[in-house]
């Protein structure tokens, strides 16, 4: 009977340490293969910015809207380059030890406001309406303050809100909802988007993975958004969950606490655990 | 940087200076490493959250096999020489928190820390790991020296 149990315990550890291999080869194997793949994500785009630029130069009199076309193409094309390079460089900071937390006071309208105005072309491209609450009344005038990391909330919101607008159809409403809780701030991202596939549940929040590669897209990433939302929120002393509510969208819900660094060295008992003089 | 100003180092990551400077951490079922070159007084400390590294999200510092070795790297990058470092090892406390499904977390903290440090061929000279309680320690990365404070309200970090 206990031998029996053994067993089946072994299975379960050799069934896990497979999946774990696994999971290290394919790692490493994304690896090189984003780094290849950097390369075409980064002079595509810029190939076509400056394609273009040319054509913009050419363009004869009384063409003028074809003009305001190109300029959005470009627009779009930057756009998404520099979202990228801004999570490509957050993730390599986060794998270097390097990111630190700079705590500030935010006013949260002010930072829902200007992601607002970040998404705006990408929003009324697809027709998606960003709706924005807050779960007590205040208004959009209002000081809602909270203290934390404003540049890594930031980044944490645009890559929810910019996947949600990915996955979204046309026409929807991509809503983003505050609860402020005692010394903590919730938040949820909803969309209308067709849910998430369950085998692809448990590798969302894996670098490097898409769920819907779409080669010479420009506009779908490389799949470090949630590793980073994720990481970040950590980094906070928050955390992050995932609702696949299936064809009703999906919703992603972070909480984060409200940072408060205040030393309390002159109030402890420390000891000199050893002195140099043990060298 | 004195004392009352130190530099205070977050979850996940890693710094290392040749200044006399007092760097602060807390932990509770994390670990830090604190590495010293007692010749060129070079120190470098990290602060993991769990040992391995599943190839689950980022390959970062939160994850001891990566903290630890990233660590080593830095201090080697600032000059130090792996003959002349010491090391010593804090933090790995059983703190109950949430997840109550981290099992162990703290104690394979602690013995990942030893592993590693033993296979890079570096002693440890001191060391206040395990029991219940969180610890704040500070480091001086210029002297080597570390101050400890256990913390009667746990932390989970």
């Amino acid at each position: 009977m206990q031998l029996l149990k053994l067993e089946k315990e072994n299975e379960e550890l050799v069934r896990s340490l497979s999946e774990v291999n696994e999971k290290l080869h394919d790692s490493e194997r994304l690896k090189g293969h984003f780094i290849s793949n950097i390369t075409n994500e980064i002079v595509n785009p810029f190939t076509s910015v400056i394609a273009l630029a040319e054509n913009i130069k050419r363009l004869k009199e009384g063409e003028i809207p074809m003009a305001h076309h190109m300029a959005e193409l470009i627009f779009e094309e930057a756009f998404h380059l520099d979202f990228q390079l801004k999570n490509i460089f957050a993730a390599a900071l986060i794998e270097a030890g390097k990111e630190q937390v700079k705590c500030s006071v935010i006013n949260l309208n002010d930072l829902n406001h200007q992601i607002s105005e970040y998404f705006r072309q990408l929003l009324d491209k697809k027709r998606i309406q960003l709706s924005i609450h807050f779960s007590n009344e205040s208004t959009e005038n209002d000081q809602i303050l909270f203290t934390s990391d404003r540049e890594k909330l930031d980044l944490i919101l645009k890559n929810l809100i910019s996947n949600s607008i990915k996955y979204s159809p046309e026409d929807s409403v991509v809503e983003l909802k505050y609860f402020m809780g005692k010394k903590e701030l919730h938040f949820e991202v909803y969309d209308q988007g067709k849910g998430i596939n369950p085998d692809d549940r448990k590798i969302i929040f894996d670098r490097f993975k898409q769920l819907d590669e779409k080669i010479n897209s420009i506009n779908t990433g490389h799949g470090l958004g949630l590793s980073i939302v994720q990481a970040y929120a950590e980094m906070l002393g928050g955390k992050v969950r995932l609702n696949d509510n299936f064809d009703k969208g999906v919703n992603v819900m972070v909480i984060i606490p409200e940072s408060a660094e205040a030393s309390d060295w002159d109030d402890l008992e420390d000891f000199l655990l050893d002195s140099e003089a043990s060298y | 940087m004195d004392r009352q100003n130190p530099y205070f180092l977050h979850p996940s990551t890693i710094y290392v200076s040749r200044d006399s400077q007092w760097i602060v951490t807390i932990l509770g079922s994390c670990v830090s490493v604190c590495f010293f070159d007692t010749k060129k007084r070079i120190g470098g400390i990290n602060h993991y959250m769990t040992p391995y590294w599943n190839g689950e999200g980022l390959e970062s510092p939160k994850y001891g096999n990566v903290s630890i070795i990233q660590l080593f790297q830095k201090m080697l990058d600032f000059g130090a020489k792996k003959e002349d470092i010491v090391c010593k090892i804090f933090g790995g406390a059983e703190v109950l928190s949430e997840q109550l499904s981290v099992f162990n977390v703290g104690q394979r903290n602690i013995e990942l820390a030893y592993k590693m440090v033993a296979e890079l061929g570096i002693s440890v000279v001191s060391s206040s790991t395990g029991g219940k309680l969180g610890r704040k320690i500070y480091f001086n990365a210029g002297t080597g020296e570390v101050l400890q404070k256990y913390l009667v309200k746990s932390n989970s970090k």
